[in-house]
């Protein structure tokens, strides 16, 4: 009886796992089951409709699924009031945002969607970046459309939401990054914004002497030692004619050492950071910004993109920051880094690929001051309103008046392999400072050609 | 003096002989769900998968690939940071082990016995093991910088290349002791309390005790902490991706495999690690596990 009891308990079990495999109301119940999962992995959010519609030309439903890696909240935000605002114009058209952590996740996510069939409308990223995307056609050529033309883009915006000459992205707004400081700080002790080496050394020690700490580092996110080096690698890069060092970086073709203004970016970059603080490496962003606003540091190296947080940390709080782009000399020779931050491209073989253009051209055009005014990020096109932050208005005039040095402008961006390449060597230097190891720059740059030509063995 | 080897089972029936059938077969129904769903999520993948370890696959939303032949392997083990990615692995695998196992065992010792108190203390220590892996590396990343950083005035041991090892182990170990604790209170109360008695009575003190009767005994429990605890530490993946994401020091071997196949697209390469990575673990959990048997006793 026991045993008859057993082989009937197997049995169900059996028909259980077996029908789970074929009956197709199972099919979609898993199915179900695993977008609700995935969704809570993704941290999905879904715009709602607030207002009443406005009658368009059309009453088609659409569900755009937008997938991104938007960490800041204030990013998020941004987005999903561009989509309510264009939910207003197309009220069928419902939003899927599907977020990832670029330095993480986001591409291994996308593509693994990808494979496996999924076929995402909004792709964000800057095709240069993602290859693949391109490769595999899973970015729209963009390059006769005419809203994008249209908008009188600068030739380093659109070169970066380039791959081969042609246009695949749309590119909302831009990025720099240079030093944030605390003007209650410098204006306590009487220092002004230097405008060369010498100078800022001066106001390092200035505050430390005053007992302040000049500096709050985050180097647990591997791109503020880039954004560090930046300045003074793509400046003199780009006043060299060295648009092609990357491509010829990653060819093999040339070494790191054939630059020799990557050293000197070292240089400079390790004497920032006699002052680092203990906790520079193991600082995140957001620790970092927690830091600086309860004044913890004076200044922070850090991008545009944290301004919003930044706002947000602050809140009621009686914190003021300025920006000023760190010097690279004592020429006074440094220039404002531009590259396009939010760029998005479409994917023709997603099923409202149609719609989903419309939205992109709504947010580069109608919305873009929605976001602009959200994340308080300067938009590409130049236009601008009274609700942002005069320091992001000044980041926006310099760009406009041309004396920048722009991403857009070099032939080919580094791959992600040669970034993260890029990024270890560049954290490992850092740490080596901020722990007092000893390493120098021509170190630096021996551990970071050998990384690079392992890329290039192991690529066949 | 209390424990006997166990002896080998002599069977002269064939493995599919009736008598087997009738015997084993019951149990091996049950344990059939289990197996598909194992052989349909694991073994058909990973023998899948060879095929593209012999080709220089890129991209995973890609069909193109050519084949090389072995050429992934050969790059694979004599590339300095493929085996460097082996290295920080089994560093942090020996120290996972070896603390997670002292530890739990130490605790059990302390707990074994049922009490109120006992149990509230059990069920604290086993607390942790039900925290996600990648929720316990950001709750100690910030114990790390906000604590231990501010109160000793060093740094956090995730941004120092020579102890993030150590570092994220320590997270691990806090993590599963509690789990091995329980097994090897499991173990302990398995034992039988007349053989205490009796070694009492021939005079065996305590430390005798411990080594002839407990630590024989617990045999099985060892056999089932370490060589689990030995294979989770050898794929680790979550906790240098969660908090030393860009430390190379903290690369291990799943990072590797994941890196160069969705992020670096040389998925081909990345099969390979992967393959490369899996034939070592089974190697490695298979001896430990045999070694161990061969240790058991019977009560």
């Amino acid at each position: 009886m026991k045993k008859l009891w057993a082989l009937m308990l197997v049995g169900v079990m059996m028909t259980g796992i077996l029908t789970g495999c074929s009956s197709d109301k199972t099919d979609e119940i898993s199915t179900k089951t695993e977008t609700e999962t995935t969704t809570d992995a993704k941290s999905e959010t879904k715009a709602e409709t607030t207002t009443e519609p406005i009658a368009e030309d059309t009453d088609k439903e659409a569900v755009i699924q937008v997938f991104h890696y938007m960490t800041q909240e204030t990013k998020r935000t941004g987005l999903e009031a561009v989509e309510a605002k264009f939910q207003e114009k197309y009220p069928n058209v419902t939003f899927e945002n599907l977020f990832y952590n670029q330095g993480t996740d986001y591409f291994p996510q996308l593509s693994t969607a990808l494979a496996s069939g999924e076929q995402p409308e909004v792709i964000m990223g800057n095709p240069g970046l993602y290859p693949d995307l391109i490769t595999e056609g899973y970015a729209m050529d963009l390059s006769d459309n005419e809203i994008v033309n249209s908008l009188n883009l600068s030739s380093g915006d659109l070169g970066d939401v380039s791959s081969d000459g042609k246009i695949f992205g749309f590119p909302i707004d831009f990025k720099t990054w240079g030093v944030f400081y605390n003007v209650k700080m410098f204006d306590e002790l009487g220092l002004k914004v230097p405008t060369t080496q010498t100078e800022l050394m001066e106001v390092c020690k200035k505050l430390e002497e005053a007992g302040r700490d000049p500096w709050i580092h985050a180097f647990a996110d591997a791109v503020f030692g880039d954004i560090e080096m930046r300045n003074t690698v793509w400046t003199r890069a780009l006043q060299n004619g060295d648009n092609d060092i990357f491509e010829q970086l990653m060819s093999g073709d040339k070494k790191v050492t054939d630059y020799t203004y990557i050293k000197e970016g070292l240089e400079v970059w390790q004497e920032r950071m006699q002052w680092a603080r203990d906790d520079a490496m193991s600082n995140n962003q957001d620790k970092s910004l927690e830091l600086f606003v309860a004044g913890q540091g004076a200044m922070l190296y850090t991008g545009s993109w944290s301004v919003g947080d930044l706002v947000a940390k602050i809140g009621d709080g009686d914190f003021e920051f300025n920006f000023f782009v760190a010097p690279i000399d004592d020429s006074n020779s440094q220039k404002l880094n531009v590259q396009v931050d939010q760029a998005f491209m479409v994917n023709p073989h997603s099923e409202y690929s149609d719609m989903a253009l419309k939205f992109m051209e709504f947010w580069i055009t109608d919305g873009a001051l929605i976001w602009s005014e959200n994340t308080q990020l300067p938009l590409c096109t130049g236009v601008s309103s009274d609700n942002l932050l005069p320091l992001i208005k000044t980041i926006a005039e310099i760009k406009g008046s041309g004396t920048i040095s722009h991403y857009g402008d070099f032939t080919k961006p580094f791959s992600s392999e040669f970034t993260t390449a890029w990024r270890q060597s560049l954290t490992s230097f850092a740490e080596s400072c901020v722990s007092g190891g000893g390493m120098t720059p021509d170190e630096c740059l021996v551990n970071m050609q050998a990384l690079f030509d392992d890329i290039i063995a192991t690529s066949y | 003096m209390v424990a006997k080897t166990r002896k080998k089972q002599e069977h002269t029936h064939p493995v599919f002989s009736r008598y087997n059938l009738r015997i084993h077969g019951g149990n091996m129904l049950f344990m059939l769900p289990a197996l598909i769903i194992y052989i349909a999520v694991v073994l058909i993948p990973f023998f899948q998968g060879i095929p593209y370890s012999l080709t220089n696959w890129k991209s995973i939303i890609s069909d193109k690939m050519i084949f090389v032949g072995l050429k992934n392997y050969t790059t694979l083990l004599t590339n300095k940071y493929f085996l460097d990615t082996f290295l920080n692995t089994f560093k942090f695998t020996a120290i996972y082990l070896l603390g997670a196992n002292i530890l739990g065992l130490f605790l059990a010792m302390i707990l074994w016995r049922s009490s109120r108190f006992n149990n509230i203390v059990r069920t604290v220590m086993f607390m942790p093991f039900t925290v996600s892996l990648v929720g316990a590396a950001i709750v100690w990343s910030y114990v790390y910088t906000d604590i231990i950083s501010s109160l000793f005035e060093v740094m956090s041991p995730l941004g120092c290349s020579s102890q993030v090892i150590g570092g994220m182990a320590v997270i691990a170990i806090w993590r599963d002791m509690g789990y091995c604790m329980l097994i090897y209170i499991a173990g302990l109360q398995s034992i039988p309390t007349e053989y205490y008695e009796a070694a009492r009575v021939d005079g065996a003190s305590s430390f005798q005790r411990i080594k002839h009767i407990t630590l024989p005994l617990l045999i099985p429990a060892f056999t089932s902490n370490i060589t689990l605890l030995l294979a989770w530490g050898l794929k680790v993946f979550d906790y240098p991706m969660a908090v030393a994401r860009n430390m190379e020091a903290a690369k291990t071997t799943t990072m590797y495999v994941y890196d160069n196949i969705f992020g670096f697209s040389k998925a081909g390469l990345g099969q390979a690690a992967a393959i490369i990575t899996t034939v070592v673990l089974l190697i490695l959990t298979t001896a430990v596990s045999r070694m161990f048997r061969k240790l058991e006793v019977e009560a």
